[in-house]
């Protein structure tokens, strides 16, 4: 009788089995440590973020405290900054009122008196009351005025109220507008007084 | 059925025995799965978003720290020392005493008599300018609410008649733009009467004067960037320097009271 040994057949295919598998494991391993160390990374850098965050913190806290200690110079500097602007508004309002005047009083000369003014600093109209003592100086006023050089340097531009007086004087109102384009208007000419 | 169950503990033990590579690699890939789904991807989320938080804070940080060199850098400011000046020109209330006290300086300079002056002063308690040192979320409100309530100032309106020579008012009326708090005329008309005994043409000037004073509330916030100086307003500030300068101080201590008869109408009626 011919006895048939299989059990070596049997322990050839597992060891080889076992083999392949040991060799899959390590390749697990190693990849199993690479995701392991990508978590240490991970893990570490929250770690380490978490500390600078608070340590920033900190020194905005301290920052703060230190502005706080400073509020009232603060305050003051904010009040400062804030009137400036405001009276450099007032002053280009006012400066066309002021460059107008001292315009028309070139323009017309010195035997014309701008008797009278009116202005609106909130819609920027000016009413200048213009007074000539007799009939041949307001001819030239009217000829002056009615130059369109002189017009273009105004939004708006109107005569109004023509009067004599008593005394032979002659005077009306002449009304100008003014805008941001207004070519006559800089608010230099104050500020370099 | 105890066979059965014998010989099944026997296969998974021998299974386990022969196979024990392949089940410790299963449990591998379970355990690096795992990591990454409930470890690393949480951690990097939170990494990220630490990081963001971060930069943020960093910024503020930036931020405050510029502030405080700025606030140091203001306490050191030629234009910030001389900041009284500012206060004198555009006051925080309603300067009544001040003004009439340098119109008066002004009259003097100018050699004018002041023949009618007419002056509402209207309420004596107004809103004043107030500081609101606020929290980030509460300011933007605020300031939105200041910035459509309230206008940044407010005028006092007086009525002045003066008398001199023609230079004299003239005079007059160029200091009267020129003395603190900033003054400006509104109206103006202008006459001339031959006087007969001093046998001289007297100048008559009839004014409506704006006299502003600042009313406007400021919010401010902690993180907030200062405001810089442009050049106009340097301008500005230079100018208000040669404005006339005021002698007003104001009164500090009662010099005498009556306190029984505070305003003497004591034997009036």
């Amino acid at each position: 009788m011919i006895s048939v040994n299989f059990l070596s057949k049997i322990n050839q295919k597992l060891s080889r089995q076992q083999e392949k598998d040991n060799k899959i494991f390590k390749v697990l391993l190693v990849v199993f440590g690479v995701v392991f160390a990508i978590f240490l990374v991970v893990f570490a850098s929250s770690f380490y973020l978490r500390y600078r965050l608070k340590s920033v913190k900190a020194q905005i806290e301290q920052a703060k405290k230190q502005i706080n200690a400073e509020q009232q110079l603060e305050a003051n500097y904010l009040f400062f900054v804030n009137k400036l602007v405001i009276i450099r508004e007032l002053f280009d309002q006012r400066a066309d009122k002021q460059i107008a005047t001292g315009y028309f009083s070139n323009l017309l000369g010195p035997n014309i008196e701008i008797s009278g003014l009116n202005y609106d600093m909130e819609t920027s109209i000016l009413s200048l009351t213009i007074t000539s003592p007799h009939i041949f100086y307001l001819e030239d006023v009217f000829q002056a005025l009615d130059d369109q050089e002189v017009k273009k340097n105004f939004a708006t531009f109107e005569k109004s109220n023509l009067s004599r007086q008593m005394t032979g004087e002659y005077s009306f109102v002449l009304t100008v507008g003014f805008t941001d384009e207004s070519e006559l208007m800089t608010v230099e000419t104050e500020y370099e007084e | 059925m105890p066979l059965i169950d014998k010989g099944s503990d026997t296969n998974i033990k021998l299974f386990i025995n022969n196979r024990k590579y392949l089940l410790l690699s299963i449990l591998l890939v379970w355990g690096a799965v795992a990591l990454m789904a409930f470890a690393i991807k949480p951690q990097v989320k939170l990494v990220f978003s630490l990081r963001n938080n971060l930069t943020q804070e960093k910024d503020q940080y930036q931020n405050l720290v510029r502030k405080i060199n700025e606030l140091k850098q203001i306490e050191i400011s030629q234009q910030f020392q001389q900041s009284e000046k500012v206060n004198e020109v555009f006051p925080s209330h309603k300067p009544v005493l001040e003004l009439l006290s340098n119109l008066y300086q002004a009259m003097q300079r100018a050699d004018v008599t002041v023949s009618a002056l007419k002056i509402n002063p209207g309420e004596i308690a107004t809103e004043s300018a107030e500081v609101i040192i606020a929290e980030p979320a509460k300011a933007t409100t605020k300031k939105s609410v200041a910035t459509k309530e309230q206008k940044a100032y407010s005028a006092l309106k007086l009525d002045l008649t003066v008398n001199g020579e023609q230079e004299n008012v003239d005079e007059f009326l160029q200091l009267v733009e020129r003395i603190s708090p900033f003054t400006s005329i509104v109206e103006l008309n202008i006459k001339k009467t031959f006087n007969q005994e001093k046998d001289r043409t007297v100048t008559e000037a009839e004014l409506l004067l704006n006299t502003y004073y600042y009313t406007q509330n400021i919010t401010s916030n902690i993180s907030d960037q200062l405001p810089s100086v442009g050049e106009k307003e340097l301008k500005a500030f230079n100018t208000i320097q040669q404005f006339m300068p005021s002698d007003f101080r104001p009164s500090t201590e009662i010099e005498s009271a009556d306190l029984e008869d505070l305003f003497g109408i004591k034997g009036l009626f």
